[in-house]
This record gives C-alpha cells, sequence and structure tokens, in this order.
C-alpha cells in the first residue's frame, strides 16, 4: 500500500470517506451512518464469538464507541472494515479472556420485532440462509454452535472471519496480527476440527460424488 | 474450553496440520498461487478419496450458515450515538446534528451520478430505512420505469406536515409504500406468488412484519415526499395497486403481503446493478423477466465450487440444465424439510416433549428393531464391513449420518432430525417381508440353483458381479426376478408370495387383515396376486396401508399416516 495517499484510498472505499469525516470535522451523522452500515454484521460476528446475543450488542458498541474515541488517531490502510474488524478482534479476545466463558446458550428466541422480518432469510439466490425458527434448524444450530465452540478462541475469530466477513487469509491477518502462514495454519486446524465434529450432519445431495459407480457400495477404507 | 495460549488438548494434532489438508482447504478458500493450485487440481483429479476430502470440508463449513445471525436491535445505533454525544465539542464546524428528537427533519440528498443516497440514522426504523425506498426512489426519479415519463425532478427535501392533505386511503398506501415500490401491478405480485420466486411457506405461524410496523411519523412524511415525486401515472398505479390489494381475502392478503415482503427485502440486498436494472425495466413483464434472471444469476454464484466446476466442465447445455435440475431438487428437498419442521415446531417446542413416535417408549423400541430388521444396522455393533456382499443396505453415508443422529437423538433429544432420516431412509429401501420356517431369504446366487445356470448361459451374471445387490435382501431377489422378467427367463418366486409363508408375526397380521379389515374387493385383489412375488407381499403392504396399519417387521412402526404427516415432506397445500 505503499505510495497509497489518503485521497486515492477514499475514493475506493466509501467506508473510508465517512470515516475521514468523522476524523476530520467530527461529523456524528457520517459516524452514524457507519454505524447503521456495520452495526449487524459486527452483531452477527461477536454473536459467533460469544454465544450471546446480549452480550454480542455490548460487545459491537464498545468496538464503534472505540472507534469513535479513537478517531483522531485513524490512518487510512487498506480497507476500513479491516480496521474496524481489527478493534472488533481485540475487543472479543480481552472479553473472552476476562471473563469466564458461559457453555452455549441455548438459541435466543427472534423476536420478530428486534430484527428484519424474518421471511428476509428466505431470499436472494438459492443457497437460501435457513429461516430462525423451527426445530430441525434449532437442532443443527445447536450442534454447530457446540463444535464452533471446541475450537479455541483465536480458531473461532480466524473461522468466523472467514467464513462471514468473507476475508481473505491478507486480511485476517491484518485483522489478528498474524502472518498470512499463521493464519493458513490456524485455519486449517480449525476446519479440521470441523469436519471432524460435523461430518455426520453433512446433508446428502441428489448428485453422487464425480465418477462413483451408483452400484458401488460407498468407498471401502 | 481451551485459551490460545495452552495447547488444546483436544486438538488433534498438537505438532500441527497435515501440511496436504492445509494446502487443499487454502485451495478451497482461493488462497493458493498459480503453481500451487494447479498441483492441487491435479491431485484432486487423479484422486477420488482427495474429492471426498475436499467436499466434507467444503459442506461441514457450510453448515456454519445454520447459526442464527441476530441483528442488532432497532436502537442500536440510536444508543450508540447517544453515548457519544458528551464528547462532542460545543460548536463542532462543520458538523451535522443527529436528529435524535422528533422534530427535527432529516436532510435527504441526491449525489449526481449514482443512486446512492446518504441519509441520517433515524431513531425506530423500520426494516426499509436503510437503504432500500431511497435507492430505489432515486432510480425511479432519474428515469426508471414504472409509467414514469422521463425528465422528471429529483427529489429535494420533503416537506413536513403534508400528512393533513392526504386523505385516510392514502396514508394506508404511504405506510404500505416500501412494498410497492418495485411492484407494477396486482397481476405482478401474482406472478411473484411462485414457489421459485418469493411464495413463502403456507404454514408460517407469524403474520407480515409490514403490518406490525406502523411507520414512524418522521419517516411517513419521507415517504410522502417521495410519493409526491413521482408522476401522476405512476401515484395512480401505486394506488390501484393499495386499493385492490386491501380489497382481497384476508388470506389471499396475508399471503400477497408476505410475498410483497419477500421481493422488497431481496431487492433491498442485490447488488446496485442487479437491482436497478430490474427497476428500470420498462413494464411488469419485462420486470418479471429480469427478476428471475437475476434470482437464477444469484443461485448459480451461491452454488458450492465443485458444482461450478461441474457445469463448467459439462459441455453440453443439456447436461447442464440436468445437473441444474438435481441441484434445484436438492435445494427444493432441504426447503421441505425446514417448511416441514416449521409446521410441527409449536407442537414440539410445548414441553420437552419428543415428536412422535419418540414419545412412546415402546414404539422407540420398535423403530430400533425396524432399523436392525429392514436395514440391518445394529449400532450395538462395530461398524460393518463394506464388502460388495455386506448384508446391510445403506450406503456408507447412510449408515453414518443415520448412526451420528440416533446418537445425537439419545444424548441430546434431537429426535427429529432422527425421525426425518429414518423415514426418509424407509422411502429409499423399502422392506419386504421374509420367508418363514427356516428358510433363509434368497441373497445370493448360491441360493438360486438351477436358475442360477440359466442365468449364467444368458451371460446375465458373468462381469461384473458386483452389479447384484447380493447380500440384501430383498434388493437381490428383485434384481434377480427383474433380470429374468426382461429375458424372459421362468422361475420359481424367490420370495414368500402367499398366506403362511411368511414370519409368524405377519403371517398372523395377514390373517387378521384379510379377515378383519379388508372390503371383498380389496380382499380379491390380493388374492389374485397369490403365488407372484414381488407383487403379493407389495399389495400386501399397500394395502395395509390403505387401512393405516404397519406390517410387522416390514414397515415402520406405527400408523403409517403418521410418519407421512410428520415427516412426508409433501404437504397438501390448500388453494
Amino acid at each position: 500500500m505503499t505510495g497509497q495517499t489518503s485521497t486515492m484510498m477514499a475514493l475506493r472505499d466509501p467506508d473510508i470517506r465517512l470515516m475521514l469525516r468523522v476524523r476530520n470535522d467530527d461529523d456524528q451523522a457520517a459516524f452514524g451512518e457507519l454505524v447503521a452500515r456495520f452495526q449487524n454484521r459486527l452483531v452477527a460476528v461477536m454473536n459467533h464469538l460469544v454465544g450471546s446475543a446480549d452480550e454480542a450488542e455490548d460487545l459491537a458498541q464498545e468496538v464503534f464507541l472505540r472507534v469513535y474515541r479513537t478517531r483522531k488517531k485513524y490512518t487510512p490502510k487498506a480497507k476500513f472494515a479491516t480496521w474496524l474488524f481489527t478493534i472488533a478482534n481485540n475487543l472479543a479476545l480481552n472479553a473472552l479472556r476476562d471473563k469466564k466463558r458461559r457453555p452455549a446458550m441455548p438459541l435466543d428466541y427472534q423476536d420478530p420485532a428486534s430484527s428484519g422480518p424474518w421471511a428476509t432469510d428466505q431470499l436472494a439466490g438459492g443457497r437460501e440462509v435457513p429461516p430462525t425458527q423451527n426445530l430441525v434448524q434449532q437442532e443443527l444450530a445447536e450442534v454447530v454452535r457446540k463444535a464452533l465452540d471446541q475450537l479455541n478462541d483465536r480458531q473461532r475469530m480466524a473461522v468466523v472471519l472467514n467464513k462471514f466477513e468473507d476475508m481473505n487469509y491478507a486480511e485476517i491477518a491484518d485483522v489478528m496480527g498474524l502472518t498470512t502462514k499463521a493464519v493458513k495454519s490456524l485455519l486449517s486446524r480449525a476446519r479440521c476440527r470441523l469436519r471432524e465434529t460435523l461430518q455426520n450432519y453433512i446433508y446428502m445431495d441428489d448428485v453422487p460424488p464425480p465418477d462413483s459407480d451408483p452400484n458401488d457400495d460407498a468407498d471401502a477404507e | 474450553m481451551a485459551d490460545d495460549t495452552t495447547p488444546n488438548p483436544n486438538d488433534p494434532s498438537p505438532t500441527g496440520p497435515d501440511p496436504d489438508d492445509m494446502d487443499l482447504i487454502a485451495y478451497l478458500d482461493g488462497e493458493l498461487d498459480e503453481p500451487e493450485a494447479r498441483a492441487i487440481e491435479d491431485r484432486l483429479t487423479s484422486d477420488p478419496n482427495a474429492r471426498a476430502e475436499a467436499e466434507a470440508y467444503k459442506k461441514t463449513y457450510d453448515l456454519l450458515d445454520y447459526l442464527p445471525k441476530p441483528e442488532a436491535s432497532p436502537d442500536f445505533a440510536t444508543r450508540t450515538l447517544t453515548r457519544i454525544q458528551p464528547t462532542l465539542p460545543a460548536n463542532p464546524s462543520g458538523s451535522s446534528p443527529i436528529p435524535v428528537s422528533a422534530t427535527q427533519r432529516p436532510a435527504v440528498v441526491v449525489t449526481s451520478a449514482a443512486s446512492v443516497l446518504y441519509s441520517a440514522p433515524l431513531p425506530q426504523h423500520p426494516w426499509w430505512v436503510g437503504g432500500l425506498i431511497w435507492a430505489i426512489a432515486a432510480i425511479v426519479c432519474l428515469g426508471g420505469g414504472f409509467a414514469v415519463h422521463a425528465g422528471l425532478q429529483p427529489i429535494f427535501d420533503p416537506p413536513v406536515k403534508e400528512s393533513d392533505d392526504l386523505p385516510i386511503t392514502d396514508l394506508r398506501m404511504i405506510e404500505s409504500l416500501p412494498l410497492y415500490l418495485g411492484v407494477d401491478d396486482l397481476d405482478f405480485v401474482r406472478k411473484l406468488d411462485d414457489p421459485e420466486l418469493f411464495a413463502a411457506d403456507p404454514a408460517l405461524a407469524q403474520p407480515p412484519v409490514w403490518k406490525s410496523e406502523p411507520a414512524h411519523h418522521e419517516n411517513r412524511d419521507k415517504l410522502i415526499g417521495v410519493f409526491k415525486s413521482f408522476s401522476p401515472a405512476r401515484q395512480q398505479q401505486i394506488r390501484q395497486l393499495d386499493q385492490q390489494f386491501h380489497e382481497l381475502p384476508p388470506e389471499e392478503q396475508d399471503r400477497l403481503g408476505r410475498v410483497l415482503e419477500s421481493y422488497a427485502v431481496w431487492l433491498d440486498r442485490l447488488h446496485e446493478v442487479d437491482r436497478r436494472r430490474i427497476l428500470v425495466a420498462s413494464n411488469g413483464p419485462e420486470r418479471l423477466d429480469e427478476v428471475r434472471q437475476t434470482k437464477e444469476k444469484y443461485w448459480q454464484e451461491g452454488l458450492s465450487q465443485r458444482q461450478k466446476d461441474q457445469l463448467k466442465v459439462a459441455g453440453d447445455p443439456e447436461v447442464k440444465v440436468a445437473l441444474i435440475e438435481r441441484w434445484k431438487q436438492a435445494d427444493q428437498l432441504r426447503r421441505e424439510e425446514w417448511g416441514l419442521a416449521r409446521r410441527h415446531y409449536e407442537e414440539n417446542q410445548a414441553g420437552d416433549r419428543k415428536p412422535w413416535p419418540f414419545s412412546d417408549p415402546v414404539l422407540t423400541t420398535q423403530v430400533d428393531e425396524y432399523v436392525k430388521t429392514v436395514f440391518k444396522v445394529d449400532f450395538s455393533k462395530p461398524e460393518p464391513k463394506w464388502e460388495a456382499n455386506s448384508q446391510v443396505r445403506l450406503t456408507r453415508e447412510e449408515y453414518l449420518e443415520l448412526k451420528s443422529r440416533n446418537e445425537a437423538a439419545k444424548k441430546e433429544g434431537f429426535w427429529f432430525l432422527y425421525g426425518v432420516i429414518v423415514y426418509r431412509l424407509s422411502l429409499a429401501h423399502p422392506g419386504l417381508p421374509e420367508p418363514g420356517g427356516d428358510k433363509p431369504p434368497v441373497t445370493d446366487f448360491s441360493q438360486l440353483g438351477d436358475l442360477q445356470n440359466d442365468l449364467r448361459k444368458k451371460k446375465l451374471i458373468s462381469q461384473p458381479e458386483k452389479k447384484f445387490t447380493r447380500g440384501k435382501w430383498p434388493d437381490f431377489a428383485l434384481e434377480v426376478t427383474d433380470t429374468c422378467r426382461k429375458n424372459n427367463i421362468t422361475h420359481d418366486p424367490l420370495g414368500p408370495c402367499r398366506p403362511g409363508a411368511f414370519t409368524e408375526p405377519v403371517n398372523l397380521f395377514l390373517v387378521d387383515l384379510q379377515q378383519k379389515k379388508l372390503a371383498d374387493q380389496e380382499r380379491l385383489q390380493l388374492k389374485k396376486d397369490e403365488g407372484k412375488w414381488p407383487e403379493y407381499p407389495h399389495a400386501m403392504i399397500r394395502l395395509a396401508g390403505d387401512h393405516n396399519l404397519p406390517v410387522p417387521g416390514v414397515t415402520l412402526p406405527g400408523p403409517p399416516w403418521e410418519w407421512q404427516k410428520y415427516y412426508s415432506l409433501k404437504p397438501k397445500r390448500r388453494k
């Protein structure tokens, strides 16, 4: 990123533009816009990390407050989201270390008034996010939750950033203060664990694996 | 749970992950450079085990999508902003005030080229305040579709207190306006009510959110401003839509209301470019076309990497179409299972009741027996050897899934998931009654006597022998029977097909069925098939099912209609 001026970065990333207004002009409306843009993502990520929607909100709010409090020291590098999640990462890991981690909470009832219309989960393309209220999903979600809890904090963070924030290894490395290689190893180990725990809940496609003779019994071991 | 500084005793590979797997995972994440990626691709092409591994990694990762994604509560932004207030200097230069009080008017600004509108966050926003309405309104104003005349004025600060000017019905329309923005007319909405588009499951217990959230009056004024910026033709179109919509019978209104809501939120989530393309279509049919194409595009983008590769590799368009069809059916299966679970969610949620039949300990034991007898699976024994003549009728994948769900049910109470798979497998591997007395069921060539020679002479069992489902009852016998019929080879029936030929429980059942349950005509039907295998036992099972009776040791225990009711995926949809 050498040679990139703030202006160039601001031109690319509207979030950086907004943050610069917060830094330079104490622009609260710009800050509000950033909150609106990132609140759901942050709450979701925090929830995956700490397992409680309430705690997740508190943590998410802390992240934004820290963003505002340290606004004068903000220098744009890469994407705004990376910087935001770096703060989130630090806060989350600290919180997890400080408090005694509660066991996985039963899933909170999704109050329709507190989130978007729940029908929204059935939209946007074929790979739809499961609806929030049904028994199969509840059971599966608990299974997955427990699998995720078996990872250590850093593994879980890497997985959450990779899976839900679509960050590549370099970005995760930035956020977590690691080398890309360390991230690769961390993720690999995490996904290995996940695979072991979740292997038997994989849904069977109607599509058999390539090259398989349908009369074959499953792969001999 | 381990913290990240001490070695995790549960870590299976304390010395480090398998380097092969590391690269494979990095490949799946798109993180390898060219030569490394090619090495993995070579490996995947030549090694089915590697492919299976990759598949397993991908699929287990996808399961994370089942985690709930709670959103921030509606006042999150306000609360956060309130907390930073004390840190503000008294008179900041160039800062915009935040409208935390209801009397302040928010400023709405249209940027020149793009349709990105910037607005200060409002307290108490319904779902659509974030992005949808302003983006759409801007597009519409700058020359979008919807019977809009070109050269309309863009929106400026909407004036307040206009609500007094409008009749009551208009106010109702204004409150629903976000739902109407992407819609031409009622006919368009009806076309959206398609399972491939935005039709929702009729079993939803929830009323649509659009009904339960009346617009805050600040938002309402914004909406009024937007509405007034439309052409008279478009205003009329919307009025008419609103009127017709509210004249619908309540059930249809609810259903279409959900469709409108789904559609609106879907529009909101699209990429700018795709949303714009839909909104600027010049009429309903064209817009629908764009909607379908966009949905298809997003669906394809959502496919797994393996599926995308398969599509790429399949040169022939017909093959592509067939693949897509299969995947859509798999998706549909998934959707239906969720729909199924939703339908029974409330029932199962009350107390800690286990879902039927697991609420009944006797039936639960019988289900275990069924699994042993019909699938030939015994969880108390070690995993079977997956040889070609194994008597286990499940594939290894099915076995593992069944086993783990069985354990999850017993240890963690996930009975519904277990019931679902038992039912599904019972349809995939239906049972047929075995012969009684000491006769073993026919599961191998050696039991066929002369028939084996006849088959050999016609070269029907030379290579590959594994084509036959050796070891499995009734699969082997069925396959031999089928082969013989296709090749005009006569033979004795390969299974029991007369009263008294079955095991005792089935014999007794059959007597009871014939004497006490069947109508005359049904008895005749059954008698007609005596001596024919598998027609006779099939007829018996079918007639039993008609009378809602299980066949002991052959079909699932308990009334078959109950299984269908709880675990079948094709509910009857009321029209």
